[in-house]
């Protein structure tokens, strides 16, 4: 006869968790006593495959013969957006009146300070100086936070794979909260220079109550 | 009747001062290369050296004299610890939240640092892991905000010039709006290990509103500084030549 031993840890873990998933009073509200635990995701694979132009296929190719080696994130450096929504290092919502702010436990300990608005308030400054975390703005659709980012450097990649992009990339996040536990992402990724339509990132996050989030430096010993 | 002149209306720590988290603008920090220049004693008297134990004094000299502060972790893009995040000369933000304060740095690699006012107590801090940053709670007493933290690692240096600490070192930190534009920080440094008794250094961070025109272009918006795109000075500098 076969051990049913297995039905413990998940009978145990399904009782632990039995509590808290549900229905959250208010969906717009992303914070609490805990963080979200993010996915790790190498290479993007979109259904319908990634629309690459010449420059992009180009690039893209270049990488995959050297297997990925110059990744900027290797070298500690932001992972930009929307990549540091699936590196494998938990993040926080912490939600102000006028701003959101989210904190993240990779990509150097950073963090992201998006002012709220409405949006017909959209406007990004009008020549903005490239970083690597771009120029957020935010607002709410539904029970939807959506973030419009542009005026990224061209110095971060889409993922670890070696999806590239330059400066002119456009993201629109949407960031959902289904129930207790789970948060929905996409990220609507536009960049003429190096794809030839827009396309889409969908990933999401699962949430840790009670759990804060750990102090990873990455450059500690990356010298 | 707002306390300051221009205090938003909303009060996240419902009669406590705000530290300025919705308005648009950035607290400008000072860039204290020595903390013992704004350090006194019981007395009033600016310290020679701060109280170090003939360790801590040796260990400082090697740093500052000898070396040229040529090891200073924050020149290698690590976090600049506590309370060394108000004495780099990059910019802050502070948000106010009914359970917590996180301060947002443009230096010290873009970091942010959290301070848990949820009325939890410090860890003992053989309990965690020791980090950069530590671990941070506050209270008011009266309208200044009260930051203890200890549960740091021993590999950040106290200010540029290198006064050492171990993981012994425990920190209040003392922040009173004194008016508008200013906060008065007040850190009081405890580490055993290396000083005979605690002592205070005496700082302060300014207000720059969002404005427009040819001294400030931040728009109120903190900028993106990373401080290890491109670090390669550190490693070419040397101590005392011939040594």
């Amino acid at each position: 006869m076969r051990s049913k031993l297995w039905l413990i840890p998940a009978a145990t873990a399904f009782l632990t968790l039995l509590p808290v998933i549900g229905q959250v009073a208010n969906q717009r509200d992303l914070g609490g006593p805990g963080v979200w635990s993010l996915p790790n995701i190498p290479e993007l694979m979109p259904a319908g495959g990634v629309p690459f132009n010449a420059k992009g296929k180009q690039v893209w190719d270049e990488r995959q013969r050297t297997q990925s080696a110059s990744d900027p994130e290797r070298a500690c450096l932001p992972s930009g957006v929307p990549r540091i929504m699936y590196m494998p290092y938990s993040m926080e919502f912490l939600q102000l009146p006028n701003r959101m702010v989210i904190v993240y436990e990779g990509g150097t300990h950073i963090f992201r300070s998006i002012p709220i608005g409405t949006k017909a308030g959209l406007k990004h400054p009008a020549d903005p100086n490239p970083t690597y975390l771009g120029d957020s703005y935010g607002w709410w659709e539904g029970d939807s936070l959506m973030v419009d980012v542009v005026g990224f450097n061209d110095r971060t990649w889409l993922d670890s794979a070696g999806h590239p992009h330059g400066e002119k990339l456009h993201v629109v996040e949407k960031y959902t909260r289904r129930d207790s536990l789970n948060l929905e992402y996409t990220a609507n990724i536009e960049d003429p220079e190096y794809y030839t339509r827009p396309w889409t990132v969908t990933t999401s996050a699962t949430y840790r109550p009670n759990d804060r989030l750990k102090e990873y430096i990455c450059q500690e010993t990356a010298r | 009747m707002p306390r300051f002149p221009n205090e938003p209306q909303y009060g996240v720590q419902a009669g406590k001062p705000d530290f300025g988290g919705l308005a648009k603008g950035v607290w400008n920090v000072p860039y204290i290369v020595n903390l013992q220049i704004n350090a006194h004693d019981e007395k009033g008297c600016q310290y020679i050296y701060p109280p170090f134990t003939p360790a801590a004094k040796a260990l400082w000299e090697q740093r500052e004299l000898k070396d040229l502060e040529k090891d200073d972790p924050e020149g290698f893009c690590l976090p600049p610890g506590v309370p060394r995040m108000l004495y780099t000369p990059y910019p802050t933000q502070i948000y106010q939240m009914p359970d917590r304060i996180l301060f947002v740095f443009e230096g010290g690699a873009h970091v942010w640092r959290v301070v848990y006012m949820d009325g939890r107590k410090l860890p003992n801090p053989d309990d965690i892991n020791p980090t950069y940053l530590g671990y941070s709670v506050a209270h008011w007493d009266g309208d200044t905000l009260v930051i203890e933290s200890n549960g740091f690692n021993n590999r950040t240096w106290l200010d540029a010039s290198g006064h050492p600490h171990g993981e012994q070192l425990k920190v209040t930190e003392r922040l009173t709006r004194t008016d508008f534009n200013n906060i008065k920080v007040e850190a009081t440094i405890d580490d055993p290990e290396f000083y005979t008794k605690p002592w205070t250094v005496v700082t302060g961070i300014t207000w720059t509103p969002n404005r427009t025109g040819p001294f400030t272009m931040r728009g109120g918006e903190l900028l993106e500084y990373i401080c290890q795109e491109n670090n390669k000075d550190q490693i070419h500098i040397h101590g005392v030549l011939g040594k």
